[in-house]
């Protein structure tokens, strides 16, 4: 829910009926109609907060599982509303309201927005000094909350998400990585260089579907779709700006063909590498180990204007 | 609290009595503006996205009758 004056809302309901659909398969009926039921569900499950809101007032100081439940259903509320949000955003999205914009402030409101979870820590990197940026706040917070829950969900161990922002040739460039210690192991899943791309593509399932058995099939049966990544996408190329992903796992990625267990990853063991396209056994999944540095990188590159 | 969806309005109404307020909820605009010429209230809540008098419309009425009364329009 959220709450503007009655003024500023009639111009928002004349813009929504302005926005055109910048996905261009789809067309405009399709947009609207996707923005009609998302609308709807947005409501229902606003409602379902409002009631998770007032169990946990009641219940909340009560039973640990009662509470664990609650957040549970909470989350789930959160990723379902952002789903619908990325499917509305892709279907039609509005004209960015370009505005004095300050980078720190979308990067602080991104970061707020995503929620990281407890195994990852934030850090930032933003040049002194940089410049402000005509651009819609509102729209660049939604690309880069989508980008660093990219980097998460790239990184399930957790780890440190790194951003940076610096001034380069008339641009605005911000990185997003989640890069591993310089000694030791993280666990990452690997998109070989090849299909970095797809990352960039809508509807591509899972973070993984680009690992497969020799049998061809995916390795790693993860939820959601690359819509969020889309979205980013576009809003970013709205503002005239440009997203890139790159893979940090040069050609020394490789797979481990062990089961997966994110409760206990498994450790890396020097030597045993079988390639991305390692031979795993289809009902388990995989751990993706890299020495250093390893994972996905996401610039985003904005004109300053 | 104006809003088409029983459910909605009872979420809200639940959490608000619970914090102390006093609450009535009606489920469509016409019938808000009627009440608001019988009651004053101190704040009131109104889905945007309301059948036959929307949520912009039945702001705009409820203000005449109820002028002190801080509207906070909601919307998915």
């Amino acid at each position: 829910m959220w709450t503007r004056s009655a003024a500023e809302s009639a111009k928002e309901v004349s813009r929504v009926k302005a926005a055109q659909p910048i996905a261009p398969e789809m067309s405009p009926p399709m947009g609207r109609l996707i923005r009609a039921v998302g609308h709807d569900l947005r409501n229902k499950l606003g409602v379902m907060k409002n009631s998770i809101y007032y169990l946990n007032m009641r219940l909340g100081h009560g039973d640990e599982k009662v509470q664990k439940h609650l957040q549970i259903m909470g989350r789930e509320i959160g990723n379902a509303n952002r789903l619908i949000m990325d499917l509305m955003d892709f279907a039609l999205a509005k004209e960015p309201v370009l505005q004095k914009t300050e980078i720190k402030a979308i990067v602080a409101d991104a970061l707020s927005q995503a929620s990281l979870p407890s195994h990852w820590e934030a850090a930032t990197r933003l040049e002194d000094g940089l410049p402000s940026l005509m651009a819609d706040a509102r729209q660049l917070q939604r690309a880069f909350t989508n980008i660093i829950l990219k980097v998460v969900e790239g990184a399930p161990e957790g780890g440190e998400l790194q951003i940076s922002a610096r001034e380069q040739d008339g641009f605005v460039e911000v990185g997003f990585g989640a890069p591993g210690p310089s000694t030791g192991l993280r666990t990452r899943l690997i998109i070989p260089e090849e299909n970095l791309a797809e990352i960039l593509n809508p509807l591509r399932r899972g973070p993984s579907t680009s690992l497969r058995t020799s049998s061809g099939e995916a390795l790693v049966s993860a939820g959601g779709t690359s819509l969020g990544i889309a979205v980013s996408k576009r809003l970013v190329e709205r503002h005239g700006g440009t997203i890139e992903v790159r893979s940090l796992a040069g050609p020394f990625g490789f797979a481990q063909d062990r089961p997966f267990d994110k409760r206990r990853p498994e450790p890396f063991v020097p030597g045993h590498r079988t390639g991305p396209y390692g031979t795993v056994p289809k009902d388990q999944g995989l751990v993706a180990g890299l020495r250093t540095g390893e994972g996905m990188a996401f610039t985003v590159r904005l004109p300053l204007r | 609290m104006v809003d088409d969806d029983p459910d909605g309005c009872e979420s809200f109404k639940d959490i608000l009595e619970a914090k102390g307020y006093k609450v009535g909820t009606t489920l469509s605009g016409k019938a808000a503006i009627e009440i608001a010429r019988e009651h004053r209230y101190d704040m009131i809540l109104i889905d945007m996205k309301l059948p036959t008098i929307n949520g912009l419309q039945t702001y705009l009425a409820v203000r005449e009758v109820n002028p002190q009364a801080v509207a906070v329009m909601m919307t998915a």
